[in-house]
């Protein structure tokens, strides 16, 4: 017992630090009905923002901290409420991709400003200990939960007895009555924003010395506290801190365990995942209530293609793809890679155009399909058949993930998700089942009938072709018309006697099988493949931010944002191996991520077609609070 | 009650609550099968509820729900549809981003779905062409038939109401709940709703429970009314007796002179 004492400490320290981060994001979120994905990234940048100051400018560290925390809780406060107010009106998927777009922006600013490896981040805080019972504890750490404690009183008492607390409690449900009380709703949501990001600035800037200057560490160190606000069910405080320090504790004391084994030695990393996906995995039907209205409306409207219109443009892209190994030749490996990227974006497409879902872990089912065919052509299976079978299997992983969007939709869907990504990449990636412990890559192998590069890289259209075919089939088959019928209305569908809950479990496992596929293609191309391809942050969520930009516009369509995409991920890095240039392109993406879900709101309402309806039925969005108040 | 007719569906004691909100209370009340009987009271009486209740889509509290002399308290939404109880609601759910045509063959076809392994896949010839052959009778039945292939997110509000109404009938349903179907049409409109209505009655041999505001059509097409004040029930009767009773008349049809608050059914 005396062992893990020193732990429990530890882990109450760090554990108050996530709380900061978390209480935070649940505030803006009551108060917004936005859920904030950046809110780790805008952490991140108030360490970099601190570390300017103190370290490279050598202000005093308290007033280094009191300008970073004014500076990035005023900018990114502001910033938040105008994106929410843009953004008030778009899909849930769209309110989403809005701050994820950020949080890719924001990483990919942090990452060329600061490099890609990390610094050693200044102690500002006295490193000195003292004893008690036998346990040496830090200041450092007696601080982390003094701030910790003093913020959860503090806001606490805050949303009872002042009437801006009130306010915010009550604004997404009622702004009218927040402007009875006297209040402007706006100002009300803008500060809201400013606590949520302070609180965020807060958190980054005391964990950052534990971890170093690193912004997606940081950045995920924050999203653990995505896990903590699940045990909060995203809206009780006092309950969020409680679920961060327990979760920091387990993840203390679990990190004791696992050094005496190295098998489990990736374990306590992915315990905060592994939690939040839990969480919405067990939690009763009703028991999480998505904040604020959402409008009724398509997601991502992506418009239904003519079929000749479709294939005419494909004519284009057919000669293209055809000409790219000559055009190409020296650097025609990143160009299959790149293809195999559009496979990819089509499983994600086929989940979000059918089902209005997004799956922010499309690479997790690459990454089971690449490593299980990997391990069956080693286990001598035929190639062929191994790269069927590897989309099989992830068909029961997908099935697995679509447990929760049996009963949860929108941001906790996209939140089951994400946790279940980064719970398989922190835990199970490392595993002799997938890559294994060896940081070499694994080396795989091509079919006898397209051994070389130009004959494997025309096998990748091959496969798409066979893979949009199934697309088309199952969007043709009925499971696609009761699909649509679904995200128009589950209620009407239900009302006519069709049981839908199983339905989404249909799409996952269709774009599993199709990302599966991909990912088994993915190491024949280069020669190798390993963990790092496979990424849930930036990887899966760039593929969503793609999708987007591809419904934003008619004329780039699914398939050009898919090959844009797969140019600026893939070949151009090729081209340029340059960090810059990479974290350059990430940030257009966010950026354009960004704009595409506040060009959502633009669009989506007045469609041209409609205008030939009679005026008295301007299709008016309509309002449909979360818990569905009139049938 | 008219005992001479068959009963679709019978409520027993049935309450509905919401959290400190009584909505329904204590409602003991027989629906024919097949004739239309109307649902009548004051915006906020509670009858939406009372057919959410119905339908399954809010829990009753207490009381018991029966179905064609089953009883479906506990039992779920589809299933309950499967049972032939077909809904509209009072704010139009329709499939926006399909068409006329394919919203009322999906009224029709829902009934295959989970029939057999391969029915999420494909439809069978049989199952296409009765599909379509139902359609284009409904279609008939309710004047659609000439914007078959307008988007039904684009209708007008009268249209996409008819819309609802042919996708239900499309289905196997016998007996249908009807949620305020003529808000929001206009006096023509209503006219040939309440035509088709009662074709369908008669065709299909139906039973239609229905809520509506206005008194002329209840009076035009409803057999027997219940009147709903409060979520209590307190009338039931034929339709000249509620409109001749002074409860009635002073909890409701006087009170709908009197301009309607807002939270009442949307124009
Ligand atoms: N989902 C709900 N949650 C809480 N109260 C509700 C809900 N739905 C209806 N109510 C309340 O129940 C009462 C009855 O509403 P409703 O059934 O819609 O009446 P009606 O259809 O007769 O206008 C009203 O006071 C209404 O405010
Ligand atoms: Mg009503």
């Amino acid at each position: 017992m005396h062992d893990y004492l020193p732990l429990i400490v530890s882990g109450i320290a760090d554990g108050s630090l996530v709380a900061i981060a978390a209480m935070g994001l649940v505030l803006s979120y009551k108060a917004s009905g936005i859920f904030n994905f950046a809110h780790g990234a805008i952490g991140a940048v108030a360490a970099g923002v601190f570390y300017q100051l103190y370290k490279l400018n050598g202000l005093p560290w308290p007033l280094a901290l009191v300008i970073t925390l004014v500076l990035v809780g005023l900018v990114f406060g502001f910033v938040m409420e105008r994106v929410a107010a843009l953004v008030a009106n778009a899909s849930t998927t769209m309110k989403i991709v809005s701050t994820l777009g950020i949080m890719i922006t924001l990483t990919s600013l942090f990452n060329l400003r600061y490099g890609g490896i990390t610094k050693q981040f200044p102690d500002f805080l006295s490193q000195r200990t003292f004893r008690l019972g036998g346990v040496n504890i830090a200041w450092e750490q007696v601080i982390a939960v003094l701030v910790g404690l003093l913020l959860a009183v503090a806001m606490t008492v805050f949303f009872r007895r002042t009437i801006l607390g009130r306010g915010m409690r009550a604004i997404v449900d009622d702004p009218q009555l927040v402007a009875l009380m006297g209040l402007n709703p706006t100002t009300v949501r803008r500060w809201a924003w400013v606590i949520g990001t302070t609180f965020a600035a807060v958190a980054g800037v005391f964990i950052a010395p534990s971890i170093g200057l690193d912004g997606t560490t940081l950045t995920l160190l924050v999203v653990e506290g995505f896990g903590a606000a699940a045990i909060g069910r995203f809206s009780s405080l006092p309950l969020t801190y409680l679920g961060a320090v327990i979760i920091q504790v387990l993840v203390a004391v679990s990190s004791k365990v696992a050094s005496d084994h190295p098998s489990l030695q990736s374990a306590p990393s992915s315990i905060p995942f592994a939690v939040l996906f839990l969480v919405l995995l067990l939690s009763p039907k009703g028991w999480l209530v998505e904040v604020g209205a959402t409008l009724q409306q398509r997601v991502v409207t992506i418009p239904r293609q003519n079929r000749r219109v479709g294939l005419a443009k494909l004519v284009p892209v057919v000669v293209l793809v055809a000409l790219v190994p000559h055009l190409f030749e020296t650097h025609l490996l990143a160009w299959t890679k790149g293809m195999i990227f559009v496979l990819l974006m089509m499983s994600l497409s086929l989940l979000v155009r059918l089902s209005n879902q997004i799956s922010l872990c499309q690479m997790t089912f690459a990454a089971v399909g690449a490593t299980a065919s990997y391990h069956l052509v080693q286990r001598g299976l035929p190639w062929t058949l191994a790269l069927v079978c590897a989309g099989l299997i992830a068909i029961p992983i997908g099935a697995f993930v679509a447990i929760p969007a049996v009963r949860l939709s929108g941001v906790y869907l996209a939140l089951a998700t994400l946790s279940f990504g980064l719970f398989v990449q922190t835990a199970l990636y490392d595993s002799p089942l997938m890559f294994g412990n060896d940081p070499l890559p694994l080396i795989t192998m091509r079919p006898s009938f397209a051994e070389s590069d130009t004959a494997y890289f025309y096998l990748i259209p091959v496969v798409g072709a066979v893979g949009f075919l199934l697309v088309r089939l199952v969007e043709r088959a009925r499971l696609g018309q009761l699909l649509r019928c679904k995200a128009d209305s589950a209620i009407a569908l239900e009302s006519l006697g069709v049981n839908t809950s199983l339905l989404p479990l249909a799409a996952f496992c269709t774009a599993a099988f199709l990302a599966g596929v991909a990912g088994a293609l993915i190491g024949p191309s280069v020669g190798v493949v390993s963990k790092n391809d496979f990424t849930t942050i930036p990887t899966s969520l760039l593929l969503v931010a793609l999708l987007v930009l591809g419904a934003r516009d008619q004329r780039i369509g699914t398939l050009g944002a898919a090959l844009g995409g797969a140019i600026g991920l893939i070949v151009i890095p090729d081209y340029i191996s340059s960090y810059d240039v990479l974290q350059g392109l990430n940030l257009f993406f966010g950026v354009a991520a960004v704009e595409a879900a506040f060009a959502s709101t633009r669009v989506s309402t007045p469609r041209a077609r409609r205008s030939s309806t009679p005026s008295g039925t301007t299709p008016q969005p309509e309002l449909v609070t979360a818990g569905g108040r009139r049938g | 009650m008219a005992d001479h007719h068959a009963v679709g569906l019978s409520l027993r004691g049935l309450t509905v609550r919401y959290g400190g909100v009584l909505a329904v209370d204590d409602v003991r009340l027989d629906v024919a099968a097949d004739s239309i009987t109307g649902l009548i009271g004051p915006n906020g009486a509670g009858k939406t509820s009372l057919f959410n209740a119905c339908a399954g889509l809010v829990r009753a509290s207490s009381g018991s729900v029966e179905l064609f002399g089953q009883d479906v308290t506990r039992t779920s939404v589809a299933k309950r549809a499967r049972l032939g109880l077909g809904r509209t609601f009072q704010r139009v759910e329709l499939f926006k981003t399909l068409s006329v045509h394919d919203n009322i063959a999906m009224g029709h076809e829902s009934a295959y779905v989970w029939k057999h392994p391969y029915s999420l896949l494909q439809a069978l010839p049989s199952e296409r062409r009765e599909t379509e052959r139902v359609t284009e009778q409904v279609m008939e039945l309710c004047r659609l038939t000439d914007i078959a292939g307008r988007t039904a997110g684009s209708l007008s509000t009268g249209q996409q109401r008819m819309v609802e109404l042919a996708r239900v009938l499309a289905g196997p349903s016998r007996l249908l709940l009807l949620d305020e179907p003529s808000s929001g049409l206009t006096g023509q409109e209503r006219a040939v709703f309440a035509e088709i209505v009662e074709d369908a009655v008669r065709i299909l041999g139906l039973g239609v429970f229905v809520v509506e505001h206005d008194m002329d059509l209840v009076a035009r097409i409803c057999a027997q009314v219940h009147v709903l004040n409060f979520g209590r029930l307190i009338f039931s009767g034929t339709t000249r007796e509620a409109m001749a009773s002074e409860l009635v008349q002073r909890s409701y049809l006087g009170e709908s002179a009197v301009p309607e608050a807002s939270g009442g059914p949307r124009a």
